[in-house]
């Protein structure tokens, strides 16, 4: 046991070589931010934005001309310019169409039909046309009245699926009719290629806006139907579209007038990471200037989670604060944060996104990954009591298995074990990952609580090798950490060397060489369950109807576990029972694969070359953790030059 | 002791000692408040069981005092799994003190992993409990899905924090955003992908978890689970093997193209029972995408809802107890309207934890979305 508890910091060497992942999301966050603001900006993250303002919506409106086009026909003059002023009246920029005197009559027996037609009563017409034709069944009405109606149909057919969100209906609805797609109203075209696009027939909404595009001369209306598509297509599928734009005499677009959505569609795709047509320079700085003007945080934020996409952190900071400034929320200000950290003002960042911690689960983690980052990174200084007080108010209350151990490991730099100890055993609690179960081994070792340390060594046998380490004689004992007021001297190590005896219960015939450790530290029989829990279970279970789960003998040899490298003692000779699959070998070193090719982490990760087919340990901010003179000094030299004591 | 280690002290051992019970925290500037950014979303699961009864017979059978989920049909092992479906279901009963018990359990013993994901397999008796510290991608989605609604029905930021850190790592780690046919969710981080196996990435219809992708989305919404969700809908259209127009438990995806993977039985099974589950626990309306499931159950005799192999299109098994015919009458409601019979409100209370889970995710599911198939 005194090897053990003396060699506290020097068994940490191996530290260093462990492959941690404890603040991962700060990276993580660091590498989305850019995706997660884009939602925020965007109502609904498959769709760009569209800015239907005053300035750029079309003109001219949906007129319905039939009842006009029916008197005209029937040569009623006098309805017919009750007619057109009736609809001068509706529609003030309505003109009069100039084909009023070329239309054809309908029979006369239809007049009471357009009557109601023209009334908007489509059902009454059918109920007239069903009687008629009950009456006389050779009877049809005439080919203009069945296509007007027909197209009223589909109109408030379409109209009420729209109103209920049902665009498989409608889709369905022109698919089982397809004649009825031509010369359908613009109003219903869009609507009809809005449900393709919903309903994922991405190519036939595509066909469905070039048609439009194609019939339509009206500019108004053909930058509408631009800006349709880009609310409910990837940009990718707008491009072509936008290429159908006329140019102007001058060599400019017709498109030019909705150019600022344009650039801020593309923006939005890049934030997504899915193709978009380039977004030039001039077209940038032009929507700067407008978003600039009309201040709005969404549209603010965008602009900044493009600057921070193409690290530009300066300009994104900008944006980001003009946002926070019109009233911007919490995603809004992990931007905020998060430019501030790239810039290096982390204090400032730490306090954006504490102050924003509430409404955004995100700014929570940043905040504590932050401040555990800053906890256990070397060179050590203290924190402002204020600062450390309300970091560790905020890991209790979320039970934060990371930012436990971050304090564990300031607390144990800082020599205090007592402290140490407490916060290492909430976050054995709450995240028992290898550096946290070896903190709190080592700290126990410190505080020579002996039975509590060996019981943690032994439980986590077969699964953490740099936990075993610790009850085995260490390769390098020549160092010593910050907190050791002597080291060993040498005649004492050679004394404890002694001491070492064979475990018992290991089958001697299997044993090549004796385990050097001391007689009754391992291997223990424990209980293979973490007891620990914060805050303690009520008391209540124990007379609830809880399943009595019956427990065996208490193994002492472990077995492989999948994932694990090899246990220390392995290089005694000493070998473990074969994995639940079957398994005998250890995992090679890297006690954490690479994430897959084709992730997120994968593609984030450091230092991979390419077609490199070993997988190698990722680096991770989590190779902070551990006493300071392990992970800064590797070769010791001095190691108390970074303690906290001075 | 120098000034700077005594004001250390102190400060490290204070707020063990006086943890508001809950602290509050600061208004965020501009009065943004919690409601604002948490637009309502699909049904909770809070409360979703009706029959109290139905989950203390549960929690009887398979939890401990200490909140392990005991797999009683497995050799009495433990999953991420298990405790995901014990997590879920403790928060529809409304039963604060077990959720808290089997979070409490899965944290301290799965999450030995240095990411945020959960080490899927634990077995008790051996040494160490962790059997292996490969993932299990339904296990994480589980769990972070339970904590999620844990969040919303009891306040709970840590539950919230915990969620957010899982959902981040499922995406971030399993899911191939830009595969072909994708995005796809590998089963989990070793084992399943391009560079694992020839016929690679391998993928399991019923690890996606439908009902749970809006929640990961509130607690991680920097990554699109839309997406995600659309594609898994859309592999369940194309994966349809065979005359029964069935998916394979596991399906091999190269080239972007659904095959049954090479080395699994080409069966429909255990795993992919759980698909329609989830579709109708998602409230998924299309009922063209239940008809191969009830088409097959409706067949189902006495001895049981059968396990079909795909390529023979034999029945090769059974699947037995009361609790998958659960599955199948929920299938049939969402399918067609069918009522549910029953013994369908009526837990029965001697089968194995598996079709026991089913059973009652079922029940939660009718509760919150097909009253009308209960007659109510």
């Amino acid at each position: 046991m005194s090897r053990a508890l003396r060699r506290g910091g020097a068994a940490l060497s191996l530290l260093a070589g462990l492959s941690l992942d404890v603040a991962g999301t700060a990276t993580q966050a660091r590498a989305q931010g850019a995706p997660d603001a884009a939602s925020t900006v965007l109502r609904d993250d498959r769709r760009a934005p569209v800015i239907l303002g005053a300035t750029s919506a079309p003109s001219s409106e949906i007129v319905d001309e039939s009842g006009l086009r029916y008197y005209a026909a029937q040569r009623q003059n006098e309805r017919v310019q009750t007619e057109i002023a009736r609809l001068r009246r509706r529609y003030p920029n309505w003109t009069v169409p100039t084909d009023l005197d070329t239309l054809k009559p309908s029979p006369p027996e239809e007049a009471p039909l357009w009557d109601l037609f023209t009334a908007g009563r489509v059902n009454e017409v059918r109920a007239a046309i069903a009687a008629r034709q009950a009456a006389d069944p050779e009877w049809r009405p005439s080919d203009d009245l069945a296509r007007k109606l027909n197209r009223g149909t589909l109109r408030s057919e379409v109209k009420a699926a729209e109103a209920k969100g049902d665009w498989d209906r409608i889709r369905a609805r022109v698919d089982a009719a397809p004649d009825t797609l031509r010369n359908l109203d613009i109003d219903i075209a869009w609507t009809v290629a809005e449900a393709y696009a919903r309903t994922g027939y991405t190519a036939q909404a595509v066909n469905a806006y070039r048609t439009i595009l194609i019939g339509q001369t009206d500019t108004a209306l053909r930058l509408a139907t631009i800006q349709k598509a880009m609310a409910n297509l990837p940009m990718a599928q707008v491009e072509p579209l936008l290429a159908m734009g006329h140019s102007a005499a001058d060599g400019s677009s017709e498109f030019q007038a909705i150019r600022p959505d344009v650039t801020r569609a593309r923006i939005a795709a890049v934030l997504h990471e899915e193709p978009a047509g380039k977004i030039e320079p001039a077209d940038l700085a032009a929507l700067s200037d407008a978003v600039r003007k009309a201040a709005d945080p969404a549209e603010l934020s965008l602009l900044g989670w493009y600057a921070y996409h193409r690290r530009q952190f300066r300009e994104a900071l900008d944006w980001f604060k003009a946002a926070i400034a019109r009233g911007g929320d919490a995603r809004i200000a992990t931007g905020l944060a998060l430019s501030l950290r790239e810039l290096g003002q982390e204090r400032e960042a730490e306090e954006v996104a504490y102050a924003w911690r509430g409404p955004s689960v995100t700014n929570a983690a940043l905040y504590l990954d932050m401040m555990g980052r800053r906890l256990t990174r070397p060179p050590v200084a203290a924190v402002d009591p204020a600062r450390l007080d309300r970091f560790a108010k905020l890991v209790l209350m979320t039970t934060s298995g990371e930012g436990a151990q971050a304090l564990g490991w300031y607390a144990y730099n800082a020599c205090q074990f007592e402290a140490a100890a407490d916060w290492f055993q909430r976050a054995s609690a709450w995240k028992p990952q290898e550096a946290a179960v070896l903190g709190y081994a080592l700290t126990l070792s410190r505080l020579k609580k002996s039975r509590e340390f060996l019981e943690v060594v032994n439980r986590y046998d077969g699964l953490f090798p740099t936990v075993v380490d610790l009850v085995l004689p260490a390769p390098d004992a020549q160092a010593s950490g910050p907190c050791d007021p002597v080291r060993d001297p040498p005649a004492a190590r050679a004394a404890a060397a002694a001491q070492v005896r064979v475990p018992k219960p290991v089958p001697a015939a299997v044993l090549g060489r004796a385990l050097p450790v001391r007689r009754g530290e391992f291997p223990l029989p424990v209980a293979a369950e973490n007891p620990f829990r914060f805050p303690e279970p009520s008391e209540r279970g124990r007379e609830a109807d809880f399943l009595r789960d019956a427990k065996a003998l208490q193994p002492l040899i472990a077995r492989r576990v999948p994932g694990v490298p090899a246990m220390p003692y392995e290089r005694y000779g000493f070998t473990l029972l074969p994995a639940w699959n079957g398994m005998d070998r250890p995992t090679s070193q890297a006690a954490l694969p690479l994430p897959p090719a084709g992730t997120l982490a994968h593609a984030d990760a450091p230092n991979l070359t390419q077609g490199d087919p070993s997988r190698t340990a990722e680096a991770h901010d989590g190779d902070r953790f551990g006493p300071f003179d392990a992970a800064s000094d590797r070769s010791r030299t001095d190691s108390r030059s970074t303690g906290l004591d001075r | 002791m120098s000034p700077l280690r005594r004001r250390l002290a102190a400060l490290l051992l204070v707020p063990l000692l006086a943890l508001p019970a809950a602290a509050q925290a600061p208004a965020p500037p501009d009065g943004v408040g919690e409601a604002s950014s948490r637009p309502a979303g699909p049904p909770t699961m809070f409360n979703a069981i009706g029959d109290i009864g139905a989950w203390r017979s549960y929690r009887s059978r398979f939890v401990t005092p200490e909140g392990r989920v005991v797999d009683t049909g497995n050799g009495r092992i433990s999953h991420s799994e298990g405790q995901g479906y014990g997590m879920l279901l403790a928060v529809a009963a409304g039963d604060r003190d077990a959720f808290q018990r089997i979070w409490g359990w899965t944290r301290a013993n799965l999450m030995v992993r240095p990411d945020a994901l959960l080490a899927w397999r634990w077995e008790p008796d051996k040494r160490p409990g962790v059997a292996d510290v490969n993932d299990a991608t339904d296990g994480d989605i589980l769990v972070a899905w339970a904590l999620a609604e844990a969040a919303e029905a009891w306040s709970d930021e840590g539950y919230r924090l915990a969620g957010r850190r899982i959902a981040v790592d499922v995406a971030r780690r399993t899911v191939l955003f830009k595969a072909e046919g994708g995005p796809l969710l590998l089963p989990a981080i070793a084992g399943f992908s391009a560079e694992d196996r020839a016929d690679g990435p391998v993928v399991n219809l019923s690890y996606w978890v439908f009902p749970a992708f809006p929640r990961l989305a509130a607690l991680a919404p920097e990554f699109d689970w839309a997406r995600l969700n659309t594609a898994g809908l859309d592999l369940m259209t194309r994966a349809r093997f065979g005359t029964s127009r069935l998916p394979t438990e596991w399906i091999a995806m190269r080239g972007g193209v659904p095959k049954p993977a090479e080395g699994f039985p080409a069966t429909f099974s255990y795993n992919a029972v759980r698909v329609p589950l989830y579709l109708a626990m998602a409230g998924y309306e299309d009922r063209k995408a239940y008809e191969p499931f009830v088409k097959l159950w409706s067949a189902s005799g006495s001895a049981g809802m059968p396990i079909l192999d795909i390529n023979s299109d034999q029945t090769v098994g059974q699947l037995q107890e009361p609790g998958y015919a659960a599955v199948a009458a929920l299938a049939a409601c969402a399918g067609t309207g069918a009522a549910l019979p029953p013994s369908f409100a009526e837990p029965a209370v001697s089968e194995n934890y598996y079709p026991a889970t089913l059973h009652l995710l079922a029940l939660a599911a009718a509760n919150t979305r097909y009253r009308s198939c209960l007659g109510r």
